[in-house]
C-alpha cells in the first residue's frame, strides 16, 4: 500500500516511516500541510495519515479539499492527532475520515485499521477513484 | 540486513531516581521500548530527532512568544507536546499543553511566565533520554 504521512513531528514520522515500511508499504512524508496536499494530487496514494496541526494550514483544510475534490475524495485518511480542543475534533469527524487516533499512536491499534481497509479493498469497499460518500 | 538490536526487558536503572507514587514520569521507558519493538537502532534514532527537532521547537516558540505570533507559539507548543508524547514525556506534555492553551487564547504573557517550567522539563527530558541511550549502549 502507498501511504503518505503528513505530519511536522519529525520523530513520529520517523518511527512510522519505519515501521510501516518492514510491513511492506510504501511510505513517504510530508512535513506541512501544502507538501500534503501536493503529494496527494500528484501521487493518488492509497491512504493518508494526516496530522491536524501542522504549518502552512491545518490537516482539516487538507481533509475538507480532499474530500471535495472528485479526483482523491475516495482517498482513505486516517487522521493522527494531538489535539483536545472539541471544536477541532468536531470538524474532523464532520468531514467523515476512516479513522481519527489520538497521539500518542499506539502502532498495533494503527496497524489494525489499516489491516482493516487493506480488507475493505480487496472486498471492493474502498476504491480511491470512486467519490467518497461520507460516514456511516 | 543486520538483525535490529533488541534491549532486554529491564526496570529502569539503579541510578535512575525514584519516583514518588502520584508523580508524573519524566519518561515511559516501557513504552518507548515496545513503540520501537525493542529496536535500539531505531530508538536511537529518534532520540537524535527529537533532541534536534524540540531545540527547533523550541526556538520557534521562544520567536512566537517575541513577536507576539500567537499561532506560531501554539503551533510550537503543539508539536513539541506531540514529539514529546512518543516518549511518554507526559510531565513535559502537560507543560506544552500549558502553553498552548495560553497561545490559543492570544494570552502571550501568559505562555512568556509558562515557559521557563517547560524548557526546564525539556532540558531534564533531553537528559533523561541520553542518560537511558548511554545505559543501552553499555
Amino acid at each position: 500500500m502507498r501511504i503518505l504521512v503528513a505530519d511536522d513531528d519529525a520523530v513520529l514520522t520517523h518511527l512510522l516511516k519505519h515501521r510501516l515500511t518492514a510491513l511492506g508499504h510504501e511510505v513517504q512524508v510530508a512535513r506541512d500541510a501544502l507538501q500534503a496536499w501536493h503529494s496527494v494530487q500528484r501521487n493518488l496514494p492509497d491512504l493518508v495519515l494526516l496530522d491536524i496541526n501542522m504549518p502552512g494550514g491545518t490537516g482539516v483544510v487538507v481533509l475538507q479539499r480532499l474530500r471535495n475534490n472528485l479526483r482523491v475524495s475516495g482517498v482513505p485518511v486516517i487522521v493522527i492527532t494531538a489535539t483536545e480542543e472539541e471544536s477541532t475534533l468536531q470538524q474532523i469527524q464532520e468531514q467523515h475520515p476512516e479513522a481519527l487516533l489520538r497521539k500518542p499512536i499506539q502502532f498495533e491499534e494503527l496497524a489494525l485499521v489499516i489491516n482493516r481497509l487493506l480488507v475493505d479493498r480487496e472486498l471492493g469497499k474502498v476504491d480511491r477513484l470512486v467519490p467518497h460518500r461520507g460516514g456511516p | 540486513m543486520a538483525p535490529a538490536e533488541k534491549f532486554p526487558w529491564s526496570p529502569a536503572s539503579a541510578a535512575e531516581p525514584a519516583i514518588a507514587e502520584g508523580e508524573v514520569p519524566i519518561l515511559d521507558r516501557q513504552a518507548m521500548l515496545a513503540t520501537v519493538e525493542q529496536d535500539l537502532g531505531l530508538l536511537r534514532e529518534l532520540v537524535e530527532i527529537f533532541l534536534s527537532a524540540s531545540a527547533a521547537q523550541l526556538a520557534e516558540l521562544r520567536a512566537g512568544i517575541r513577536e507576539r505570533d500567537a499561532d506560531a507559539a501554539e503551533r510550537a507548543a503543539h508539536t513539541l507536546r506531540s514529539a514529546v508524547l512518543n516518549f511518554g514525556g507526559l510531565r513535559v506534555a502537560q507543560a506544552a499543553r500549558a502553553v498552548e492553551v495560553a497561545a490559543r487564547a492570544n494570552r502571550l504573557d501568559q505562555a512568556r511566565r509558562l515557559l521557563p517550567q517547560l524548557e526546564a522539563e525539556i532540558a531534564q527530558v533531553c537528559q533523561a533520554l541520553s542518560r537511558f541511550l548511554s545505559e543501552v549502549a553499555g
